[in-house]
């Protein structure tokens, strides 16, 4: 993740709490999922940016999990996500998805 | 008697430094006292056995140019920082990086005598390049695996801090160095490839002596539709230069390619063009180029209208012993050098 | 997991889901959405 999108990050943590907070990826492939649940839980794995051994601990989820799909309105889901769903390797990143919040329990 | 902590110097590139990503690329040398982002979590694994006393930034495209300044620079920092023992990177996939980590670390090692340690992908660039001289740590590809590279960095610095000569690579987990020594085996070659047969019969597990090099599948581009629009480029690895050789382009091993004009010329004049392969014997080539590059033909069929044109520089490189990673990687350049011009057929003689 | 009355931090990226999409659909589920952003990867 970017650095100025960690800073980004860190400070709307700071104004509205991390246990009011859900975040929603869009990463195309398992690799980058990781990463981002990563940076966004345990801290920035790099070392590199402002969420540097700062651990969130926040509730991540992939805009591709059934669990959020289905508080979606399917019109609208089907209007921005729908096509990039069927692209993407959409069981990969969800396996990885639940691999990282099954790490975090 | 108690040994003073090792000094030890980090070197990095400007995203792990926090300075910027891409768009700060060209940033010059720069120092911070102590650790610096992933030189922190280091610190804390050395566990006072050697100290990161100081971070030598530097951005990837600088440093990998490898300009004798930029070193000198580099190496400047170093010394007048008493560095002991230096760390760079890890660059994990990061090619640019890689090769900074790689030129960083030897020159260190040939002008300062101190000890090098450095950490990227197996399948990083450098690693061909610098592998027989450096102590490199294999990590994962991506920079999830960093935690898991600084500890093995961490591991080697600490049993190495005190002057101990680091053992195989196969024992200490970096990436092997490559290099023969000669060794009397216990048995001869027969019983000995007799053995490994029955364990592999046997299905107990072998090792082979002499491991074979793989190469990946290359997937073609799908072909062109319509002759009539092909834009032809001409590219060699027979190293095909002007007289001169002014880019100094190696006959073996090449470290480098470049780009000739070759506007408004109907084939190669004779006499401005000399060989520089290392591999062949290039009378003939130089008595006459279009042997090599068929600049002639091409100019005949795009003039006849059979191709659409011919575009106005070659590109040029010697592919006698250089690696297939330094190989790709020209490749790659090339290819884009030639899309950025709309060129959409490339010719390739190779030798 | 509950959209309805969270705040989300919607980050997208380039070559995936992009932000203001997945914006639309978190907002479409009741959340408010407080952060947006969409990564791109050279």
């Amino acid at each position: 993740m970017d650095l100025g999108t960690q800073q980004h990050v860190l400070d709307t943590v700071q104004r509205h709490g991390a246990e009011n907070i859900i975040v929603l990826l869009g990463a195309p492939d398992p690799a980058g999922a990781e990463m981002f649940a990563l940076t966004l839980t345990e801290g920035d794995p790099t070392y590199a940016g402002p969420l540097a051994g700062v651990s969130l601990g926040l509730r991540v989820y992939h805009i591709l999990e059934s669990e959020v799909r289905q508080l979606v309105d399917p019109a609208v889901y089907a209007d921005q996500v729908g096509i990039m769903a069927l692209a993407l390797d959409s069981d990969a990143i969800i396996a990885m998805m639940q691999h990282m919040r099954d790490g975090q329990a | 008697m108690k040994k003073e902590p090792a000094r030890v110097i980090h070197y990095m590139n400007q995203f792990f430094a926090g300075v910027g990503g891409e768009e700060m690329a060209d940033i010059g040398v720069s120092f911070r006292d102590g650790p610096v982002g992933p030189g922190r979590p280091l610190e804390t694994m050395l566990a006072g056995r050697a100290h990161v006393v100081g971070t030598v930034i530097c951005g990837d495209n600088t440093a990998s140019r490898g300009d004798p300044e930029t070193l000198q620079d580099i190496i400047t920092e170093i010394e007048s920082h008493q560095g002991e023992i230096l760390v760079a990177g890890p660059a994990f996939n990061a090619g640019r990086y890689g090769i900074a980590c790689g030129a960083v670390c030897e020159t260190v090692q040939q002008r300062l005598g101190l000890r090098t340690f450095t950490a990227m992908y197996p399948e990083n660039p450098a690693v061909e390049q610098y592998r027989r001289s450096l102590v490199i740590v294999p990590t994962t590809s991506s920079a999830v695996g960093m935690r898991d590279a600084l500890a093995r960095l961490a591991v080697l610095i600490s049993k190495t801090f005190d002057g101990t000569p680091l053992g195989p690579a196969r024992e200490e987990g970096y990436i092997p160095h490559g290099i023969r020594r000669i060794e009397l085996a216990q048995r001869t070659a027969a019983e000995r490839a007799l053995a490994l047969l029955l364990r592999k019969i046997a299905g107990s597990g072998y090792e082979t002596e002499v491991p074979l090099a793989t190469y990946e599948q290359i997937v073609p581009a799908p072909p062109l539709t319509k002759l009539s629009e092909a834009i032809v480029g001409l590219v060699t690895e027979g190293g095909l230069v002007p007289i001169g050789n002014p880019d100094g382009i190696r006959h073996v091993w090449a470290k480098n390619w470049a780009a000739y004009d070759i506007t408004g010329c109907s084939e190669f004049a004779e006499g401005q063009f000399e060989g520089v392969h290392g591999g062949f014997d290039r009378t003939w080539v130089e008595a006459d180029p279009d042997r090599l590059l068929p600049l002639d033909i091409i100019r005949e069929l795009a003039a006849a209208g059979i191709v659409s044109g011919v575009h106005d520089e070659f590109f040029s490189t010697v592919g006698n012993g250089t690696p297939v990673s330094t190989c790709s990687q020209f490749g790659r350049e090339i290819a884009q050098r030639l899309l950025k011009d709309k060129v959409n057929v490339a010719i390739l003689s190779a030798t | 997991m509950e959209l309805d009355g969270s705040k989300v931090i919607a980050i997208g990226e380039r070559d995936g889901i992009q932000g203001p999409a997945i914006a639309e659909c978190a907002e479409s589920a009741g959340a408010d959405v407080v952060l947006l952003v969409t990564q791109c990867f050279v």
